[in-house]
């Protein structure tokens, strides 16, 4: 069988070549190793459109699994997974006060939009779990699974706060959003971030990105929407329990377990000396338990 | 295809990203397939196949919840095509 003539329309590229730092061209910001890079996902401005699920699996040769519908309104991706990093959840909010919602502001809807990713946390609890190093943070501050390293072991799994870490049970490794590592070596925008229409997913290094969401903020609330609060921001809800700051955080308008979102998330590494602590005691208050009734069946 | 049967088709790996990878079978028809844990090879392996444009056979099965095919061999073709 030949080439089929529709690809030999196009036998030679556009352009020349690469266009060097191409995210100084789509997101305004010049990638360099050495500074912290991240998300600012304003969930206000989400329309659902899903083009960042399907710019994610794209990019990175990502399945579609889970095929089927759900059930759950709009949402047929369901969750984050090995084979989906990006997942857009959509919340209809149906009640208030029980009582289903008959009247709708002009120009807004009761659906909340959300474009969940890997959070890539200051102090990642998955990095911090792993045992062999597969975990690692890049050069742009990221965290990324090296997938020759990882050996499958899972215990980063439950160690993320945020149920983004997955194993594949296909290749028996954990996967989870790389940020596009691949694209940030090579001076481009993020796969989801640069297809995004609404721009409501914005890339840029991570102080810029805080200072331009609390500006955002504050526009929301001189318009009168008041709920709008920053996720994940240094000293804003859901940068708690040691986690540091998110390097991926959210603009959000309503509380973040509406969104799936835990409300504080925590690091794991913090609860293992209080786990061993308890374990140690039990363990003496058994034996002290023991050696008393073995003195007290002595005495008989 | 029921689940379990095993299929070959040789081909080009035309890109690679950790372990998937797009293979462009000789008739032109391009899929995604995903190394199985029992694969002769590891991640590491397959930028190494697309910068050589090698032409390989891949043995596979597929899932029904899962929209590419999973490798469990895969080695150099015998150069017999036309």
């Amino acid at each position: 069988m030949g080439v089929p003539a529709r690809a030999l329309d196009y036998a030679e590229p556009i352009l020349p070549g690469l266009i060097p730092d191409e995210a100084e061209l789509t997101a305004g910001v010049r990638i360099e190793p050495g500074k912290s890079y991240g998300f600012f996902t304003d969930t206000t401005l989400c329309i659902g459109c899903k083009a960042c699920e399907v710019a994610c699996k794209e990019w990175n040769a990502l399945p579609a699994d889970e095929v089927g519908l759900t059930g759950d309104s709009y949402d047929n991706t369901g969750r984050l997974s090995a084979n989906t990093w990006r997942h857009v959840a959509f919340v209809e909010k149906i009640a208030t006060d029980g009582k289903r919602a008959a009247e709708m502001a002009p120009f807004q809807s009761n659906w909340l939009m959300m474009s969940d990713v890997c959070k890539h946390c200051h102090n990642a609890p998955c990095l911090e779990a792993c045992p062999t190093g597969a975990l690692f943070r890049t050069e742009f501050d990221t965290v990324v699974v090296q997938q020759d390293i990882c050996n499958g072991c899972g215990y980063c799994v439950p160690a993320c706060p945020f149920g983004v870490v997955d194993l594949n049970e296909v290749d028996g490794k954990a996967h989870k959003c790389t940020l596009c590592y691949d694209r940030l070596k090579g001076g481009l925008e993020p796969a989801c971030a640069k297809s995004c229409p609404t721009d409501s997913i914005q890339f840029g290094e991570v102080p810029v990105l805080v200072e331009k969401a609390r500006a955002r903020v504050e526009d929301l609330h001189g318009k009168g929407a008041t709920d709008a609060y920053l996720y994940g921001a240094p000293g804003e809800p859901g940068a708690t329990g040691d986690l540091g700051h998110l390097n991926a955080f959210f603009l959000l308008t309503d509380r973040p377990e509406v969104y799936g979102l835990p409300t504080a998330p925590t690091r794991a590494s913090n609860r293992v000396a209080p786990a061993l602590g308890a374990g140690l005691a039990t363990m003496a208050g058994l034996t002290l338990a023991a050696i008393a009734l073995f003195a007290a069946d002595r005495r008989r | 295809m029921p689940p379990g049967t095993m299929r070959t088709v040789e081909g080009t790996i035309t890109l690679a990203q950790e372990g998937r990878f797009q293979l462009v079978s000789d008739e032109g028809i391009a899929r995604l397939f995903m190394l199985a844990h029992d694969a002769p090879i590891e991640p590491q392996d397959l930028p190494d196949l697309v910068r050589a444009r090698a032409r390989v056979a891949v043995r596979y099965d597929e899932r029904p919840d899962l929209i590419a095919a999973i490798v469990h061999d895969i080695g150099y073709a015998e150069e017999t095509r036309p």
